[in-house]
């Protein structure tokens, strides 16, 4: 009997048609009777002593609650590395950081006591950049760094403004480098950002009679959040209870703890009553956390046929005020260091650096955005080699059997970045030709990049699937993982049909995640969803059909060994006529006479990471990585040599990601995530004035691509099994952000004859290199 | 637990104000009157997009708001006697699908579709953002504005009430614009440059007419206010001058300085402004 099969077709996503027609319940749509709420009153200084706050007016002023401010919370909050105050304590750290906080009747009542604070600040020299952060003279930002509490991976530097230094060391740098042919040496960089998700940040927190904390929240982990709200204010876990709704857009920016400290603790200062923090677009641009900024310096080591022999690597990474989750982000980018090249001498310094900047968290890319400096340095030692940019790739493409920067072998999952680099080649028509004059000081360009990222994550992280069953045999999924955007649900559906032989719309997944109701899951993040929570998917379903064939095995009259289950029905595999349909099995089986047997079939699976470790603080040898995704992405531009402006006519990318679940979703999270790295690549990123506060910090200013300015898209997939992941698949949400940026300025680098060297390339600073303010290519 | 619609505020704007939707132009100014006697700060009120930035920012707290979208004069989008007539609170999208005025149309073609549904020719040129692009071409034009205040209606030349911002009187309300079809006979070039995004403030918006052999060239962005480049203007038609020298000579002639912000700085704003007329010049030529 021929099985209907899901996996590797397309179907629209499940949760697509509710989205389309508004009626996805946000976490913003759901409002507890009796919820307070909260305005801010924030800092109009980057970095400024607190002198006084006046709070009398704003607390007698109609509905208003409770006031409070930094000195009623003395706590410091941060997933790795406890840095931040609930509200600024003492002082500031960045433009935006939220001082007080008004809670009242009405949002009207709040925002109206808000206004009444005065707030006396005494102006500290600010640290805007990270040089000025690393130069000794710089003002240290926190003072007692060497009283934070933070996780052993993180290695905080007190006395200065370093808040993490991860150190990869492998092979013999120094050596390599005086043996090598030919060094290259660049600096890179670009600005801190915004996620700029549509749905700004927002946590709801109330605490019961009995103690019991429940929070709603807008959040990519609600179990880190249940074991961070009982690590900092020491609740029992079982006493918190997170409610995460699907998230309009995360991107990183709701992972690990944002507001929800903030709710529970304002909750708390008004006996219990349910509180609700909410970020205007400003607030979530510039209080809450956003994309790091990076400085690099690369220096490349190689021989004169263009293979790499060492490199010798600092990152620098604006975190911002505060680490959240930068701390780890550097992490990750020291563990990617080299980009998806084999390098058997590596020498890196991956540092997260504290500016008055607001701070920073997770972002799409996670640090592999390092990539982008990795390729640039490549074109410039192709360039000087006169080798093909793609061929040099080739060359040092990293296969099976190398070893990572912390030297963990490749192993045979390890995808065909070669095949890879080809096709994204054959897509942009690199064989036409990579530089082109098209006449009127037009040149049309292309260029290419390679990309790799591993999921960064706790080295025990794991998920779980719960199924159970309706009336008519149609199957419910409960998983720890959120619906982001990124499609997992119709992936998990789709896995677990395939499984049963039905189509996909017989499988429903539950929407909103409850931490006492849905499986344990680590965190929406990493791109591991559909790996892990589809490993644990599959051992679901086929728990489930062994509870079925037991069931099923007495009123057949055979061994359970001798039944499949496919198309709604558990049947003979010999005989297939003979079989039951799914709806008189999954509650039980019921004989004629009345009695039964069996009871409900509640299928389980659960997945937990395989043999990882974390690195050593000195070397940076380890085995933290799941799975490499790697990849290629190339662009083709036109450029007007006259005025610096330029379009990207195509973008595309070549990624083996084992196994294609959905092609349709697939191709729509790649085409995502290059639309996603031409927004930074091309216009975002903060500007700052002189005083270390983003001008551009609403979207009249902050501008991201618009839909009429999408190049066209191509995208094709490579299918390498990955040995452990579902159908052979691995991770894909956010690798397409990282080969673009590379892409993109070799492309212009190319098309204007000069090196560009940083992101957002805008029109004027091509115009510049164009006129001579900067070195020849 | 679903939010009533009117609960679904995330963010308020803590101030109250009273709303007034009147149906003619006296209903109006006697709420902007009654209002202003009150002390309530009244603003007229059209598509109300800037008016909601900067009142979350808390810029400006109007305690009345006098809303124009629905009186007749201010709607009017025709031709009388020998004129077209634009009504202030037409929609942009409005404006630009007339047709009546190319280089208008062309002009207020600013942002998106989805927001030109919302934004007015009034509001465009008589609001606090200082680019006000749609005013380029009536200053070309030198059209007339009919104003209505408390002490009376006139209609004045836009020239004689634009300086850098619309100048008129506490409670005046700019209820249309006036255009003679005679401005409209020349050919006419339209430039507009932006820092990356099309969908974002100009670095520099120029217009230019050409009337019988004469240009004229009004500009914003370029220097932080619009206004129409009359010292520009004597040097593009000066027919002693070589015309390959006229681009560089006419911005010398400017008597402002050059913007600088977060969208650019003066000298890229220079090098584009100058192209611009540089094109416009020759766009000029071989049309004539």
């Amino acid at each position: 009997m021929k099985r209907p099969n899901s996996v590797g077709k397309s179907y629209p996503r499940k949760d697509g048609p509710d989205k389309v027609h508004g009626r996805i319940r946000y976490t913003d749509d759901i409002h507890p009777p009796g919820t307070l709420h909260t305005a801010f009153v924030i800092s109009p200084h980057a970095h400024a002593v607190i002198v006084s706050i006046d709070t009398a007016t704003a607390e007698a002023s109609p509905g208003v609650c409770k006031v409070v401010t930094g000195a009623d919370f003395d706590i410091l909050l941060g997933i790795y590395l406890g840095d931040k105050p609930p509200l600024a304590r003492g002082k500031v750290r960045h433009f935006g950081e939220p001082v007080a906080a008004v809670i009242a009747d009405t949002p009207y009542n709040a925002a109206t006591g808000a206004r009444l604070i005065r707030v006396e600040y005494e102006p500290l020299p600010p640290v805007n950049s990270i040089q000025e952060a690393m130069d000794s003279s710089a003002p240290i930002i926190h003072e007692r760094m060497e009283t934070y509490a933070h996780i052993p991976d993180m290695l905080p530097e007190p006395g200065s403004n370093v808040a993490n230094r991860t150190r990869i060391r492998k092979g013999d740098v120094e050596a390599a480098f005086s043996e090598a042919d030919i060094i290259i040496e660049q600096e890179f960089s670009f600005p801190p950002g915004d996620h700029a998700a549509m749905e700004p940040r927002v946590s709801i927190a109330e605490i019961s009679p009995d103690g019991t904390v429940t929070i709603r929240s807008s959040t990519q982990a609600p179990f880190v959040v249940r074991s961070l709200m009982s690590a900092f204010f020491d609740i029992r876990p079982g006493k918190i209870v997170v409610i995460a709704p699907p998230v309009g857009g995360g991107y990183g920016g709701k992972a690990g703890i944002q507001l929800e400290g903030l709710a529970y603790l304002l909750s708390k200062s008004v006996g219990g009553r349910p509180v609700r923090v909410a970020n205007s677009r400003e607030e979530d641009i510039i209080s809450s956390p956003g994309h790091v900024g990076l400085e690099a310096k690369v220096k490349l080591g190689a021989r004169k046929d263009g293979t790499l022999t060492a490199m010798d690597l600092l990152y620098l990474f604006d975190s911002g005020a505060y680490a959240d989750y930068a701390v780890n982000v550097s992490r990750a980018g020291a563990i990617a260091c080299t980009g998806p090249y084999r390098v058997p001498n590596v020498k890196a310094d991956s540092l997260c650096v504290y500016t008055n900047h607001p701070f920073s968290a997770a972002y799409r890319g996670f640090g592999h955005e390092v990539i982008f400096a990795i390729e640039r340095a490549l074109d410039a030692l192709a360039g000087q080699l006169e080798i093909d940019p793609m061929e040099l790739r080739i060359l040092n493409a990293i296969r099976a059997g190398d070893t990572s920067p912390t030297c963990s072998v490749m192993d045979l999952s390890t995808g065909d970045l070669p095949e890879c680099l080809r096709r994204a080649a054959g897509m942009v028509g690199w064989e036409k030709g990579t530089r082109i004059e098209i006449g009127g000081n037009r040149v049309r360009a292309k260029g290419i990049s390679g990309f790799w990222k591993a999921p960064a994550m706790p080295a025990n992280a794991g998920a779980g699937v719960i199924l159970t069953f309706n009336e008519d045999g149609s199957i419910n999924l409960s998983s720890g993982i959120l619906e982001i955007g990124q499609g997992t649900y119709t992936g998990l559906a789709q896995i677990v049909a395939d499984r049963f032989g039905v189509d996909p719309v017989e499988v429903h997944v539950n929407y909103d995640i409850n931490t006492r109701l849905s499986p344990h899951d680590w965190a929406t993040a990493a791109s591991r969803s559909l790996f892990m929570a589809g490993r644990a998917a599959i051992a679901a379903a086929d728990n489930a059909i062994d509870q079925i064939r037991q069931i099923a095995a007495e009123p057949l009259r055979c061994p359970a060994a001798d039944l499949d289950v496919s198309g709604g029905r558990v049947y003979l595999r010999d005989d297939p006529e003979r079989g039951i349909a799914l709806d008189k099995v999954v509650h039980g089986y019921q004989y004629p006479d009345g009695s039964a047997i069996g009871g409900q079939v509640i299928g389980r699976g659960r997945y937990i990471s395989r043999g990882l470790t974390g690195i050593d603080p000195e070397t940076g040898q380890g085995t933290p990585a799941l799975e490499w995704t790697l990849g290629a992405e190339a662009v083709e531009i036109e450029v007007d040599l006259s005025d610096g402006s330029y379009r990207v006519l195509k973008a595309v990318c070549a990624m083996d990601v084992g196994k294609v679940i959905n092609p349709l979703l697939a191709r729509g999270n790649v085409v995502g995530s290059i639309g996603m790295a031409l927004g930074y690549s091309t216009t975002e990123g903060y500007i700052f004035d002189k005083k270390a506060r983003p001008l551009n910090y609403r979207f009249r200013d902050y501008k991201t691509p618009r839909f009429g300015e999408q190049p066209e898209y191509d995208v094709s997939f490579v299918e390498t099994p990955q040995g452990d992941g579902p159908c052979g698949a691995r991770g894909l949400g956010e690798q397409g952000i990282l080969g673009i940026p590379g892409a993109l300025a070799n492309a212009v680098s190319r098309a204007i004859g000069r090196p560009v060297d940083f992101l957002p390339i805008t029109p004027e600073k091509i115009w510049q290199l164009i006129r001579g303010k900067g070195g020849e290519e | 637990m679903a939010a009533h619609p009117g609960e679904r505020r995330r963010r308020v704007i803590p101030i109250n104000f009273t709303y007034s939707r009147p149906e003619n132009l006296t209903e109006a100014l006697e709420a902007y009157t009654i209002a202003e006697k009150e002390g309530l700060k009244p603003l007229y009120l059209a598509g109300g997009t800037e008016i909601t930035t900067f009142c979350r920012n808390g810029t400006i707290t109007p305690g009345a708001l006098v809303d124009i979208k629905r009186i007749p004069d201010c709607l009017r989008l025709d031709e009388e006697g020998g004129d077209y007539v634009f009504g202030g609170a037409l929609t942009l999208n409005e404006v630009v699908e007339s047709g009546f005025f190319p280089l208008l149309s062309r002009t207020a073609r600013i942002v998106d579709h989805t927001v030109r549904n919302r934004l007015t020719l009034g509001g465009n040129i008589a609001g606090r953002l200082p680019y006000r692009e749609t005013v380029l071409p009536f200053l070309l034009a030198e059209a007339r504005v009919h104003l209505s205040g408390p002490d009376g209606e006139r209609v004045v030349p836009i020239l004689d009430v634009f300086s850098k911002r619309l100048k008129i009187e506490p409670g005046e309300l700019l209820v249309q614009l006036l255009v003679s079809k005679a401005a409209l006979s020349g050919s006419w070039y339209y430039r507009r440059e932006v820092r990356k995004t099309r969908v974002d403030y100009p670095l520099l918006t120029a217009c230019f007419l050409s009337i019988n052999g004469s240009i004229r060239m009004a500009v914003t962005g370029a220097y932080g206010f619009p206004f129409r480049a009359r010292e520009a203007e004597e040097v593009l038609n000066d027919s002693t001058i070589a015309p390959a020298e006229k681009p560089a000579l006419a911005l010398s002639a400017i008597p402002y300085s050059f913007s600088e912000d977060m969208r650019g700085s003066g000298s890229y704003r220079r090098m584009l402004l100058e192209r611009s007329i540089a094109q416009a010049l020759e766009k000029f030529k071989a049309g004539e």
